[in-house]
């Protein structure tokens, strides 16, 4: 099967973070190699750009806390590459800031847990809000496009008034209102963050409202929380399709979170090109196109549309990841999803987040 | 609402966020921007080149009537689409 070509990289440059949020979509259990060295990453860099694509983002974990991210960042740039740094805030000041900039960060999106910083803190399991504020400011101050994320979730979805009043004070070009996506540590809590139905109707009018009011202003995105859908989410414009992510040991992967998918191998930057991988690997080849579709998606016309939905989330839930994503309402396991959704829109549950541990150095 | 009436005296020039890049495999300008990307076409291309931030909507229409040797008003509609479309996506900024 022939590849096209990708536009996207997810550089995940280390699982470290100084956060632990619970709905981490970062794997529960690390890879046990080590990081990726400068040069190894620089290759990367360099490779992808060849391969075509335009865009890196590097994320994490906080990237931060590598310290040559500025040298990454500069060898991006010179590839040509868009750069767009995904991070927590967490160690970015004024001079680091403007050492990024210098390098051609060309964007920069901060997350946050909430508007305040007693809710913030908790779901951080740390003091992390206002030294977001001042990575905010940080940023602006060096010129960087600023654009603020926001996890929605049971503890937070409520005060979304709140939140996007707070990133519109916080001048944000852009606002990212993403639930949770049920992956990794948020899998683990997936009962304790899934919001009601009733809270999901109220957002929506809340986001499509705000949507209209700060158009021209500050751009929002609000994304539904898949589990309340009709149809799954499409996986990145397929498996295999625009993007790869490579993972700090320098796994590639077709998304993030596919090491979460059993039985999956992936190959390492260390021992073939990324362009090898990314035509020939059975990693990648597995789910491109349209020939591994069961039925219902096999004959269903969606198929182009949303390509049978997410890999992961089949895997993760029926422990096949051929099988229709469950989120689906034509899945036969559509079940698994809505007895969650019953049990969660019944009770409320209170029990305690099971908070993202990091990876254990290996010496 | 964004106002999509556009001042001919403005000068327009590329958000912060965003980049005007030759695509190394198609060749092709494209405006890359956090999202995603935009491919441009020739008229677009010849159009964004030109938003340096000095040169006026006005003065725009007149180099691009300079170089491809047509009338500004055969030209305005398109162009005017263009900066209308690029604004409304914030991917150019026009200063006074
Ligand atoms: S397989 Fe699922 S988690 Fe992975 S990219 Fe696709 S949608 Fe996302
Ligand atoms: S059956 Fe498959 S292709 Fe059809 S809508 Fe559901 S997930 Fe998409």
């Amino acid at each position: 099967m022939s590849a096209p070509r990708p536009y996207a990289l997810l550089a995940e440059l280390t699982y470290r973070c100084p956060l632990h949020c619970p709905y981490c979509s970062n794997p529960t259990s690390y890879p046990t190699r080590d990081d990726l060295v400068t040069a190894e990453w620089v290759r990367v860099l360099r490779e992808a750009a060849a391969l075509g694509i335009m865009h890196v983002g590097f994320s994490g974990g906080e990237p931060l806390l590598r310290r040559d991210l500025a040298d990454l960042v500069a060898a991006a740039r010179e590839s040509g590459l868009y750069t767009n740094l995904i991070t927590s805030g967490l160690g970015l000041e004024e001079r680091r800031a403007r050492e990024l900039r210098g390098a051609g960060v060309d964007s920069a999106q901060v997350s946050f847990q909430a508007d305040f910083a007693e809710l913030a803190d908790k779901i951080a399991g740390t003091k992390a809000h206002h030294r977001k504020l001042e990575a905010v400011r940080a940023i602006r101050d060096a010129g960087i496009a600023l654009s603020l994320n926001v996890v929605l979730h049971r503890a937070t979805i409520d005060r979304l008034p709140e939140i996007i009043e707070f990133a519109a004070s916080r001048k944000a070009e852009r606002l990212e209102l993403a639930n949770v996506q049920y992956y990794g540590w948020g899998f683990l809590n997936r009962t304790q963050l899934l919001p009601t139905r009733e809270q999901i109707e109220v957002a929506l009018r809340v986001a499509t409202e705000a949507k209209k009011r700060y158009a021209g202003e500050m751009e929002i995105f609000y994304v539904l929380p898949d589990y309340y859908e009709t149809y799954p989410k499409p996986c990145l414009g397929g498996w295999g399709q625009r993007y790869l992510t490579v993972n700090p040991a320098g796994d590639v992967l077709p998304c993030p979170t596919a090491g979460s998918i059993p039985g999956l191998q992936f190959e390492n930057i260390r021992e073939r090109p990324l362009a090898w991988i990314w035509h020939e690997s059975s990693s990648f080849n597995c789910f491109r196109g349209n020939e591994w579709m069961k039925e219902p998606c096999r004959s269903c016309p969606r198929r182009e549309i949303d390509f049978g939905g997410c890999r992961c989330q089949a895997a993760l839930l029926t422990n096949d990841a051929a099988r229709t994503d469950p989120v689906c309402t034509l899945s036969p396991d559509r079940e698994l999803v809505d007895r969650v959704l019953e049990k969660i829109n019944q009770a409320s549950a209170t029990e305690a987040w099971q908070m993202r541990q990091n990876p254990v150095p290996a010496h | 609402m964004p106002n999509t009436e556009i001042n001919p005296q403005s000068r327009p020039a590329l958000a912060p966020k965003v980049r005007l890049q030759t695509d190394q495999v198609t060749g092709k300008t494209v405006l890359l921007y956090p999202e995603g990307l935009l491919q441009l076409n020739s008229t677009a291309q010849a159009v964004v080149s030109r938003c340096d931030g000095k040169i006026s909507v006005d003065d725009i229409l007149c180099s691009l009537g300079e170089e491809y040797e047509v009338g500004v008003e055969t030209l305005r509609s398109d162009v005017s689409e263009i900066f209308s479309e690029l604004h409304q996506r914030r991917l150019l900024v026009f200063n006074l």
